[in-house]
């Protein structure tokens, strides 16, 4: 979890703050029984689809669920079709996707002219946010969810408030999204830093920055000074007809970044980066 | 000893005595230079100092509340990893003795409040606390639970949370846990819930050290919605978990800055209203806010105590000084008698000096009149500006809670058009969409006739949520024909009108026959694919409470209130029920009301575009500011009012305004007299004989305008004055205690008239009159029938009487009640008295709250005098205002009555009278008697000449002496005061004039030969008498009142 230069810092989720939550959430809400859906991916997002996929399984077992079936596909007719049917086969409660862009129009195309909606079998995805509906054709994704820690539609006076200055700007048809927010927040806390500590320099604005909290548009949130990732709550919002998503589940108070031990150590871990990396031939 | 002057200057003529003096005189000089260099390093320094032992203080502070969590942390995960737990967790077993008892151990080891072991289905195994036995976190009535939070968001993410520091609804006090997953062979079996001992916490934050006496450590946490303290603090040791002084508007700004996660310091008001020296940060782990602070008045005691230690010094060296020109007097006279003619004759021709000078006062009169209008205007901007930025977020969140039913209404629509949901699962997706979604009384798919099944007519599943949250199936065609119009419009609309339109709309208030709530319902039509006839309709039911709160939410001023219309003009929300019930719109109310202006108004909103009006609200006899802003997704309209009165410029400000202005017009005008003196060439003497008349109409209008401007502000009090003040202070408290599971309150109407009031102490009033309180037979039935003055001294009733009107019995007694009441004389005769006669209940077993019987008063605005029958003339001064107010209160004791105590907030009924000092009261008793005083002493003055006998002199002066003392302890026996009363500076300077003129009477024998005292000094002293005089009027009063 700690970055190897004391001058990073996170403002994106750490996996207890999205990915955990997210198949936990699926366990829980839709049933035991899980399908994960990835793409074909090559070193280091290789790697990183890997780390995702093994924390998924991690907490699948530890919440005594099932992994149905797992597919990374590639962008062609043949994978996809092959996915769907070992859906099909499979039935699971709900599908865990990890797909990213345009692999998702495509693989969601397929899925619902195969007849399995949203009704039957939901989708949780990870990389859908508000900007991928608005590109895609987000009528086939109704009713699918998707697990972030932020969404345009919080209703807090906060955010009330940043929507209405980013539209100000941007235009009314533009939308925000997490990474976008993300960013934004990333800014703030520099610009706070710099504030209290009345200078650019890199090193006393970092010590400033790791102790730092700030009214963000989701709520209060806060730098980890230990790991300096933030401290954010967890939301997980179902898709609806305008473009936008409802939050079914709100942490309300913001989750810490933290990594639980017990499921594997800090050795384990590394065994297996080093291991995916030799795979998929990715720089360590 | 006869009195020689000679033998005065023989005295003075000893060395040693003029060198002690002149010694003392620079002594007391460089020790006056030296305190007040201290003075000024000390306020340049002072407050730099604290704020750096302030920072220094906050960061140990949370250092240690950091120790304190981590300790708490580590004790917890140890008990997570614990093997027996584990295995506990594991059996499922429900109690163990030895099991308790290995955690007990643990609980002395750990210092924990509780302990719970909760397995994977939510189900409480274990507890320290017999409250949480056999719970199950998944009960909907704990949604709002921190453990059921924590819980959940341990179970999702598999790693440890810090719940919210909350009210526990199980508990039913505050409750802060840290939760751990349990892991067994890296499977989720459950959660530990290790309950942190807040004693802890609250011992942490009594951590006073380097704080003197009023400095304090206030820790507080902000939810979603409400804001909280979450200990103690050593100004007001109950004020935990009370949220009502946090949201006091502008006093607690800081408390709640650190709670949104800012760090900072510098000088700002607290939740008291006092004005301290403050750091403030967030502690992330737990997401609360701390405050450390000191009371700036105790920092700046050095600075006040050197300020003192200036003044006594000033005047010992103004002493010496003053000997020293007695003893170096022959000297000085010489020295002015050669000079003195030519400085004045210098001072007269420098003509154009004044003109200078009159041109810079009369451009600080401008600039301070253009500044007062322009203050005025701001902030009468200021709050239409608030009000108009409440109601646009009131706007908004209605539109988000409209959005959110038009959204699933439209989804569930589109899903039945292209089939996505299906008649099989209709009652399971409208079960999952009631209870995602807060606030939906019921979901209700309708088909159109033979639509759903060509041999079935009608087909209406409706899903309902009950009161107690439960779910109720029904199919709506088995109770009736839905649409058919002869059912009843009020029945059917929500079909017909959406089928027929084939649009969506939003149906006015209505009660759900179901559920029996208030609900409003958003009907959509939905189609078959392709096809252009409605298939039938999707009602959505939501419950207005949900509209009413962000209403109730918006008030400007202490009898602000919010409504919203619907868009055919009737009431949505109302404070006033009845007006909601009767389906009354604003344009039918201002007719009933014969208010053109109302109903001209009414006529706007139908416009649909926001407004900003002043008009005279018939109603209150006010004048009041509306701002109205529709709701463009319904139709609807948020209505605001709020009186003028309310708004705007305080009395202070007002008068520090008008004062300045009063000040520089002062100067203006001795200018402009000084310039006419030395045009027409009149000496000094006359200049200050005609500055009397400026002087006189200035003290005039300085009274005027403190008789104008009075301020009486009282802190904390919520004060009532029609009949939606009350519903809403009923309603925050019933919200309250539902939230702290307290027993909801129940409000029992009284009232109060009362024929005479007298002042039978300086402590204490009685009063006569009727105080009457009534019971309801169904709400009140097991209240008992009583009430009391808690602080009468003497309550006795003289009679009696118990009627029974309707379903209310009424209770009127005819009392006599001397109570305690402390009176404030300080600006007498300006002074404003309020007495407060406190209502309470009598009954102490229920939560009973004594409210304004609203409809037993012709008119409850505060001018015209409720409660006060003014027939009666025995009034001590003339009453200004009457009004009611809640007064919160806390019980030392519960009064012999546990459920006494269970009531975290109490109030009583304040019923106010203000009353004011009838000027021309003591301006007959202890004025004019002093003016007479002043002016025989004036006489005196103008009768003593060069050969009078200074004894015939001395003699008056000490006759109008004692008068002067007598007329003083009469003025004290009057107004008894700890502090010194406006009106005593005026006998001081009596006083003092008294000692000055003594001494020209022994000065005027010495230079007995000298003709310049004897023409010009004693001249000047006539004329400058009266000048003199005012100038120190104007000057205290204008130091006293400002």
């Amino acid at each position: 979890m700690q970055f190897s230069s004391s001058l990073i810092f996170s403002t994106s989720a750490a996996p207890n703050q999205q990915i955990i939550p997210a198949v936990s959430w699926c366990l829980k809400n839709l049933g035991p029984k899980v399908f994960i859906i990835g793409s074909k991916l090559e070193k280091s997002s290789a790697v990183d689809q890997a780390v995702i996929v093994q924390y998924i399984k991690e907490i699948v077992y530890a919440h005594s669920g099932q992994i149905a079936g797992e597919e990374y596909i590639k962008n062609t007719k043949t994978y996809i079709k092959q996915a769907i049917e070992k859906i099909i086969k499979t039935q699971p409660n709900s599908i865990i996707n990890l797909l990213q862009g345009q692999d998702n129009f495509n693989f969601f195309a397929a899925l619902r002219a195969h007849g399995i909606s949203s009704e039957k079998i939901p989708s949780m995805s990870i990389y859908i946010t508000e900007l991928e509906l608005d590109r895609l054709d987000f009528d086939q994704l109704i009713g699918d969810y998707a697990t972030q820690n932020y969404f345009q539609s919080i209703d807090t006076p906060s955010n009330l408030e940043f929507i209405k200055n980013f539209k100000k700007i941007y235009g009314d048809k533009r939308h925000v999204n997490n990474h976008m927010e993300n960013a934004y927040i990333g800014v703030l806390f520099w610009h706070i830093g710099v504030i209290q500590a009345q200078s650019f320099d890199t090193q006393k604005v970092r010590e400033r920055v790791s102790t730092q909290a700030l009214a963000a548009p989701e709520g209060v949130i806060s730098i980890d000074k230990k790991t300096q990732h933030t401290w954010k709550p967890i939301l997980v919002g179902r898709i609806f007809p305008n473009e936008q998503f409802g939050i079914v589940y709100n942490s309300v108070s913001t989750i810490q970044p933290l990594r639980n031990q017990q499921l594997k150590s800090n050795e384990q871990w590394h065994l297996l980066l080093r291991k995916w990396q030799d795979k998929f031939g990715s720089e360590p | 000893m006869n009195f020689s002057p000679q033998k005065l200057d023989d005295f003075f003529h000893y060395k040693l005595i003029k060198l002690i003096a002149l010694m003392c005189a620079i002594i007391g000089l460089l020790i006056l230079i030296i305190l007040t260099a201290r003075a000024i390093y000390l306020e340049k320094t002072l407050v730099p100092k604290y704020q750096v032992k302030l920072e220094k203080k906050i960061n140990e502070q949370i250092e240690i509340i950091n120790d304190f969590l981590n300790r708490h942390q580590e004790n917890a995960l140890l008990l997570a990893q614990d093997k027996k737990i584990l295995a506990y967790n594991k059996n499922k077993q429900l109690d163990n003795t030895e099991f308790r008892n290995y955690i007990l151990k643990k609980q002395e080891n750990f210092k924990f409040e509780n302990l719970l072991i909760i397995d994977d289905n939510s189900q409480v195994l274990f507890t320290t606390t017999p409250k949480y036995a056999h719970l199950n976190l998944l009960d909907e009535t704990l949604t709002k639970a921190p453990l059921r939070r924590s819980y959940f968001a341990s179970s999702m993410t598999l790693t440890r949370d810090f719940s919210d520091f909350l009210f526990s609804t199980i508990l039913k006090e505050p409750a802060f846990f840290i939760t751990y997953p349990l892991l067994d062979q890296q499977k989720f079996v459950g959660a530990l819930a290790y309950q942190i001992n807040e004693d802890e916490l609250t011992a942490i934050s009594r951590n006073y050290l380097d704080l003197g006496n009023t400095g304090e450590i206030v820790m507080a946490v902000q939810t979603a919605t409400d804001a909280f303290f979450i200990t103690p603090t050593r100004l007001d040791p109950e004020i935990r978990f009370t949220k009502r002084k946090l949201f006091e508007k502008g006093a607690t700004s800081i408390t709640l800055r650190a709670t949104r996660g800012e760090r900072g310091s510098g000088i700002a008001t607290d939740y008291l209203g006092n004005k301290v020296l403050a750091t403030w940060a967030f502690i992330p782990r737990v997401d609360w806010g701390i405050v450390v602070k000191i009371n700036l008045e105790e920092i700046r005691a050095p600075i006040e105590q050197y300020h003192n230690y200036i003044i006594i010094s000033a005047i010992i060296t103004a002493v010496f000084i003053l000997l020293n020109l007695l003893i170096y007097h022959r000297q000085i006279t010489r020295k002015l008698r050669e000079k003195f003619p030519e400085f004045i004759r210098q001072i007269y021709h420098a003509s154009y000096l004044l003109l200078i000078l009159l041109g810079i006062f009369i451009y600080l009169l401008l600039i301070s009149i253009i500044s007062f209008k322009k203050d005025y205007k701001k902030s009468i901007k200021e709050s239409q500006a608030v009000a108009i930025n409440d109601v646009k977020q009131g706007v908004d969140e209605i539109e988000q809670y409209v959005e959110k039913i038009q959204r699933l209404g439209d989804f569930i629509a589109q899903d039945l058009r292209t089939e996505r949901l299906i008649s099989e699962d209709i009652k399971r997706r409208l079960k999952r969409e009631i209870i995602e979604t807060d606030g939906i009384a019921s979901i209700t798919i309708a088909y159109a006739p033979y639509q759903y099944d060509k041999n079935k007519k009608l087909f209406a599943p409706s899903i309902i949520q009950l009161r107690d949250g439960s779910l109720q199936e029904r199919m709506i065609d088995h109770d009736y024909d839905y649409s058919n119009k002869e059912e009843g419009i009020i029945k059917t609309a929500w079909f017909i009108k959406a089928f027929e339109s084939k649009k969506a709309q939003w149906m006015n208030p209505t009660i759900e026959p179901y559920s029996q709530q208030k609900v409003i319902v958003y009907a959509i039509p939905f189609f078959h694919n392709n096809d252009e006839t409605p298939a039938g309709v999707v009602a959505i039911a939501y419950k207005v409470s949900e509209f009413s709160e962000v209403a109730r939410k918006i008030a400007i001023g202490p009898s602000g209130f919010t409504h919203i219309i619907s868009d055919d003009g009737t009431f949505i929300y109302h404070p006033l029920r009845r007006n909601i019930e009767h389906k009354k719109t604003l344009f039918q109310f201002a007719q009933e009301e014969g208010d053109d202006e109302l109903a001209r108004i009414a006529k706007e909103i139908e416009k649909g575009k926001p407004i900003l009006v002043n008009f005279e609200n018939k109603t209150t006899l006010s004048n009041a500011w509306m701002y109205t802003h529709p709701v463009p997704l319904t139709g609807w309209t948020v209505v605001t009012v709020f009186k003028n009165s309310e708004i705007g410029m305080s009395g202070v400000k007002t008068r520090h305004h008008v004062f300045a202005i009063v000040t520089y017009s002062l100067i203006v005008l001795l200018l402009i007299l000084a310039i006419l003196c030395c045009f027409f060439k009149r000496d000094f003497m006359s200049y200050l004989a005609y500055s009397n008349l400026i002087l006189v109409a200035t003290i005039i209008t300085l009274w005027f305008i403190i008789a104008q401007t009075p301020d009486m502000v009282a802190k904390g009090n919520i004060r009532v004055s029609d009949a939606s003040g009350v519903r809403k202070f009923i309603n925050q408290q019933s919200e309250e205690a539902e939230r702290k599971n307290e027993p909801l309150p129940i409000a029992v109407p009284a009232g109060i008239e009362i024929y005479s009031l007298e002042e039978t102490s300086p402590r204490q009033i009685t009063f006569s009159g009727y105080i009457w309180h009534r019971y309801h037979k169904e709400i009140h039935k097991n209240i008992k029938k009583a009430i009391r003055i808690p602080q009468a001294i003497n309550f006795s009733i003289q009679r009696e009487i118990i009627t029974t009107e309707n379903d209310w019995d009424v209770v009127a007694m005819d009392v006599n009640v001397t109570l305690y009441q402390e009176h404030d004389y300080t600006f007498y005769p300006f002074d404003i008295q309020r007495y407060v006669i406190s209502l309470e209940h009598a009954d102490l077993t229920q939560n009973t709250i004594v409210v304004p019987d609203v409809e037993g008063y012709i008119d409850l605005n505060p001018t015209k005098l409720p409660g006060i029958n003014t027939t009666f003339s025995d009034m001590i001064a003339t009453t200004k205002k009457t009004f009611f107010d809640f007064v919160p209160y806390k019980p030392d004791s519960d009064l012999g009555v546990r459920s006494y105590r269970q009531r975290s907030e109490q109030y009583r009924l304040g019923y106010n009278i203000i009353m004011v000092d009838d000027v021309l009261g003591p301006a007959i008793s202890f004025f004019l008697p002093l003016l007479v005083i002043l002016i025989s002493i004036f006489a005196v003055l103008m009768l003593e000449q060069r050969k009078t006998d200074p004894y015939t002199i001395i003699g008056p002066f000490t006759g109008l002496f004692f008068a002067l003392v007598l007329l003083h302890k009469s003025l004290n026996e009057s107004a008894p005061s700890t502090q010194i009363l406006y009106i005593e500076y005026a006998f001081f300077f009596t006083y003092i004039t008294i000692i000055i003129l003594v001494s020209h009477t022994i000065l005027l024998q010495i230079y007995n030969d000298d003709d310049f005292y004897q023409n010009t000094v004693v001249r000047f002293l006539k004329n400058a008498f009266w000048p003199c005089q005012l100038m120190a009027w104007i000057i205290t009063t204008l130091l006293i009142f400002y």
